[in-house]
């Protein structure tokens, strides 16, 4: 440890002041857990947009280190040195049976994997969030945190013959187990940080552990008990109570951010936020996660595939997947390409509030010691095409990462095999720490990031 | 599997009515869309598979509903629950409904505030504390004995009693009381998975063959099916007897529970989400066309179908009264929104609508023309394809990509009205092929504007409210199409398919030797025959063999 960490006021402050009311403890970070690491660890953040981006805005029109920003990045330059533009990436398991882009690209978003086109027969594969989660993901109170802004819509078929599973899930824990997403802030928080009671005594707080570990092996043994009388399909659904249980033990039971994180009071409610408001207390809430090292490993999803939302505050107030089918038409590529810009505006507010957090270890900030990929299920919303992703990768991986470029991975001609999204998941692994590992298609780490 | 969309949609249904290939279940011939599973009649194989339903997880409605029965509680605290994914169009599809780190974690929480609220109120707590907690263990035994009962729909065995009393010993070991450790057990019970699923047991999980459910396994399903709840005492006592595995006497327990204000729950969650109603409250019709509709307008809306619904689930009208009731509930802004005289009450007041020609059943109905509605203009497609899904079971494939959804938007800005917009699709045969049999159907609805407000005037011209079936039927005006609808055999088909995967909770499969075909079959065949009667198309679905047995499944058929 280099110096005394502390959390800048303007975390504190840009954050949104009632998300902290407890002034937080200069003594409270390193945690214990971290104090033994050598170095910073990478965080691993997974951004989803819905719909595609306006693809003739978002491209630069030069590669490398000395590329102007396109239009959708206007205003972003002090940003810049924090991220590169990638484009001409392929995630070709994306692409649907028949129709279906939307679920199938969602789904695909970071498993890489093909969805099995079934409204309830769900087959898909792990996410490199969850890959990395299984393997380092037990560092930290919450192996990895799912989050969003909307649950779905209240009816119908969600995307042409594809279950909503796949529909409102980027974060897969197996093949058959989707992990949803907490889409209001002051449960997310709970989440984080239940449990956590300043002024508790030890002999309290071990009285309280053992309460909650009755229960918990309670439940354990009802486990035990009905696995043996279970066909193999109802095995795979106790298997995932059984995982579920065993994290809950470790959160309820384990020694809890208490160990050196205040946390302050809780985010307000999500029904009393509008989306702007939401998607801001998200990013409030990652960034303390990180500072209190409650997780290091996030999925965050802008509303769901297909999303329908309007932007009244942009003055665009027909669908957002209405306008993605923009058929060359100026009028709605404008609207499209506004909305991209204002995207990227919330992917800066996020990085500004990663940098403004010091890390513990390493005299570095968190947005340093973090690799945040961002993208959408589509690359063009009228075109529905998985070639050509438009990705933005955001921090410097620990060191690892060389951002402030615009990578393009096209091929010098049609015929020339594309660079495949799953190989840049596996580099961002690597920055983590996690080497070796497989992300649905992956052939190997990509260079030159 | 199950379903088989309008594949590429090329059944060219102007050459003809009924031809071969013509999509939304060509009558009779038992082939075509979802609701048209083969019956097995072209198959050798004896029909004998009742299926399985995999190890159900109870859904948002479920665990609320399931906890206000079982605790007297008002708190709803599957509402913070992460939201359930739909299959199929019903979000109790038990292949659908996975669980996560997270759901354990809501349970965990939610059993802490049920339990410290049950314990605290004094008439939640009469009805668990039972006997005086002071009288120790014989007390405890006695109240987890009969809350575990409830709570896990089945009795208690011994060795499981005597773990729930270890818990509660923790706590005494911890120097607190009995019913701090009552508690703890309590929490346990809820978190368990005999409470969080529906547990049904195969004697051996590996065998094919198939065996009866238990009676309490059977008292769970009906309750499920009809409650979204748990089984009430006399429902567990019917089980405990053996009673319930006689026919009639299922028959006489479900007609029970229909009768109950618990199958409520049928309107909320079967018809919610068959006929989209849990949306309405959530549209957002574009204010400055539609100033007039607002947050107490849509919820009248949604709740005048969902009145015409319960007539038919609880008041035995026959199931086409969904498409042909002359009467109808309004109040009075919603009397105003229909150009009708005020009913003199903001409740929604029987409305007789006999002689109306412009309104009468749910394809006049506001909830359903706003729901087909994008939210400034009406849409032909939306209206055609939902009629086509939702009462034909004929699924119509979306459009492929790199299509001009606006081009229709920009047609209506040039001043054209909806059926010269939709000409449109008419010069393409891509398009064309498809919605040759979804804009006719929409086209005859032109008459009622994207909130439901009858108009007989379109982009300054007068409409034309010729509409075409698939199957070659013309037809005029919602009614008339309404009438068609009704009496056609896909309609009791797809309406008894809906009903039969609700119950179920997955999709019927179409395998030959599967009992699901037949099932099927006979349940269009006695709606056709039973005057259309909802309660007996319950009762038949609760007596197949399908509902009332299961089977294991061979090693390896792991998804």
């Amino acid at each position: 440890m280099k110096r005394a960490p502390h959390i800048s006021r303007r975390l504190l402050l840009g954050g949104g002041a009632t998300l902290f009311g407890l002034p937080f403890l200069e003594s409270a970070l390193p945690r214990s857990a971290r104090a033994q690491e050598q170095t910073a660890p990478v965080r691993l953040v997974y951004i989803f947009l819905p719909n595609g981006l306006d693809m003739a805005t978002f491209r630069p029109t030069t590669v490398g280190a000395d590329y102007a920003l396109p239009p959708m990045f206007a205003g972003l330059d002090a940003s810049k040195p924090d991220f590169s533009i990638i484009t001409g990436l392929e995630n070709v398991n994306a692409r649907p049976d028949m129709a279906g882009d939307h679920a199938a690209g969602t789904s695909g978003f970071i498993t890489c994997a093909h969805a099995n086109k079934s409204e309830t027969d769900i087959k898909l594969g792990v996410s490199a969030d969850q890959v990395a989660a299984q393997k380092i993901g037990m560092a930290t109170r919450l192996p990895s945190l799912q989050l969003g802004t909307d649950g779905g819509g209240a009816t119908g078929n969600c995307d042409s013959g594809y279950s909503c599973a796949y529909a409102r899930n980027i974060s897969w824990a197996d093949a058959v187990t989707p992990l949803p997403k907490i889409v209001d802030p002051a449960q997310a928080f709970n989440q984080l940080f239940e449990g956590y009671d300043p002024n508790a005594s030890a002999a309290e707080t071990a009285k309280r552990q053992a309460y909650e570990k009755s229960v918990i092996d309670f439940v354990l043994a009802d486990v035990n008990g009905l696995s043996p009388k279970l066909g193999a399909t109802d095995k795979v659904k106790l298997d995932q109570y059984l995982t579920g249980v065993r994290e809950l033990e470790k959160r309820v039971i384990g020694s809890g951010p208490s160990a050196g994180c205040t946390p302050g009071a809780p985010p307000p409610k999500g029904s009393t936020l509008d989306y702007p408001g939401k998607l801001k207390a998200m990013m409030d809430l990652i960034a303390l996660a990180f500072a209190c090292d409650a997780t290091r490993i996030v999925t965050f999803m802008f509303t769901n595939a297909l999303s329908q939302h309007t932007h009244p505050f942009l003055e665009i107030t027909s669908g957002h997947h209405d306008i993605s089918h923009h058929m060359n038409d100026a009028g709605m590529i404008g609207q499209l390409a506004k909305i991209g810009a204002w995207e990227m505006q919330q992917l800066a507010y996020f990085f500004d509030q990663l940098k403004a957090v010091p890390d513990s270890v390493g005299d570095q900030n968190v947005l340093y010691n973090s690799a945040v990929f961002c993208s959408s299920d589509i690359s063009d919303g009228n075109r529905h095409n998985h070639d050509d992703m438009p990705i933005v990768l955001g921090g410097h991986g620990g060191g690892k990462l060389t951002p402030g470029q615009h990578i393009s991975f096209t091929p010098k001609s049609r015929t020339d095999p594309r660079e495949k999204v799953s190989n840049l998941l596996v580099t961002m692994l690597e920055t983590a720490g996690v080497a070796g590992a497989r992300v649905g298609d992956s052939t190997g780490p990509l260079t030159g990031l | 599997m199950g379903f088989s969309a309008l594949a590429a949609c090329t059944g060219n249904v102007a050459g003809g009515p009924q031809k071969a290939g013509t999509p939304p279940g060509a009558s009779g011939s038992g082939v075509g869309g979802i609701g048209n599973i083969a019956s097995g009649g072209s198959s050798a194989v004896a029909a004998t598979d009742p299926g399985r339903v995999t190890l159900h997880r109870l859904n948002r409605a479920e665990y609320n509903n399931t906890v206000h029965d079982l605790l007297g509680t008002s708190k709803t605290p599957a509402e913070d629950f992460p939201i359930d994914d739909r299959g199929n169009g019903f979000d109790n599809m038990a292949d659908v409904l996975t669980l996560s780190p997270l759901h354990l974690s809501v349970y965990h929480a939610a059993a802490k505030a049920l339990v410290s609220e049950a314990l605290s109120n004094a008439s939640q707590r009469a009805a668990i504390m039972t006997c005086d907690l002071a009288q120790e263990d014989a007390c405890a035994r006695q109240i987890l004995q009969e809350f575990a009962y409830r709570a896990w729909r089945r009795p208690v065995a011994d060795a499981e009693l005597d773990r729930l009393l270890a818990v509660v010993g923790v706590a005494k070991a911890n120097g607190d009381s009995a019913e701090v450790g009552l508690g703890l057990a309590l929490r346990a019970i809820l978190l368990s998975p005999h409470f969080v699923f529906r547990v049904e047991l195969d004697p051996d999980p590996t065998s094919l063959a198939p065996h009866a459910l238990s009676g309490y396994e059977l008292a769970s399903r009906l309750s499920y099916f009809l409650w979204s709840s748990t089984p009430d005492s006399a429902l567990l006592a019917s089980a405990e007897s053996g009673a319930l595995g006689d026919p009639s006497t299922l028959k006489e327990q479900a007609a029970r529970l229909l009768a109950d204000e618990r199958a409520r729950a049928i309107v909320d969650n079967f018809a919610g989400q068959w006929l989209h109603l849990r949306a309405v409250d959530t549209l957002e019709p574009d204010h400055t066309l539609f100033p007039s509709v607002d947050a107490p307008l849509l919820r009248a809306m949604r709740a005048e179908t969902e009145l015409l619904f319960r007539d038919i689930a609880f008041q035995a009208n026959p199931l086409m009264q969904l498409l042909t009731a002359n009467y109808s509930y309004l109040n009075d802004r919603l009397a105003a929104h229909y150009g009708l005289p005020a009913v003199g009450s903001t409740e929604l007041t029987r409305v007789d609508l006999s002689g109306n020609a412009q309104r009468g059943g749910f394809l006049t109905q506001a909830s359903f023309l706003t729901l087909t509605s994008h939210v400034n203009r009406t849409s032909p497609v939306l209206r055609g394809k939902w009629v086509l899904d939702e009462l034909l079971c004929a699924t119509v494939p979306p459009p492929p990509p790199d299509v001009n959804l606006a081009g229709v938007s920009m047609a209506k800005e040039q001043g054209l009205t909806q059926r010269q917009a939709l000409e449109v699709h008419r010069a393409d045969p891509n398009c064309n092929s498809c919605h040759q049999l979804m804009d006719p159907i929409g086209l005859g609805l032109e008459n009622f504007d994207a909130v439901g407000v009858y108009r007989e005037m379109d982009a300054g011209k007068p409409i034309d409210a010729n509409g075409q079936l698939p199957s070659g039927e013309a037809f005029v005006g919602a009614k008339e199409l309404a009438a068609r609808i009704a009496v056609k055999p896909e309609f009791a088909r797809c309406a008894a398919h809906k009903l039969y995967s609700y119950a179920l909770g997955r999709p019927p499969v179409a395998t030959a030797g599967h009992l699901d075909g037949p099932t099927l079959d006979a349940l269009a065949r006695g709606l056709t025959t039973n005057d259309f009667s909802f309660a007996q198309l319950v009762e038949q679905i609760v007596t197949s063999p399908t509902f009332t047995s299961r089977r294991g499944e061979p090693e390896g058929d792991m998804p």
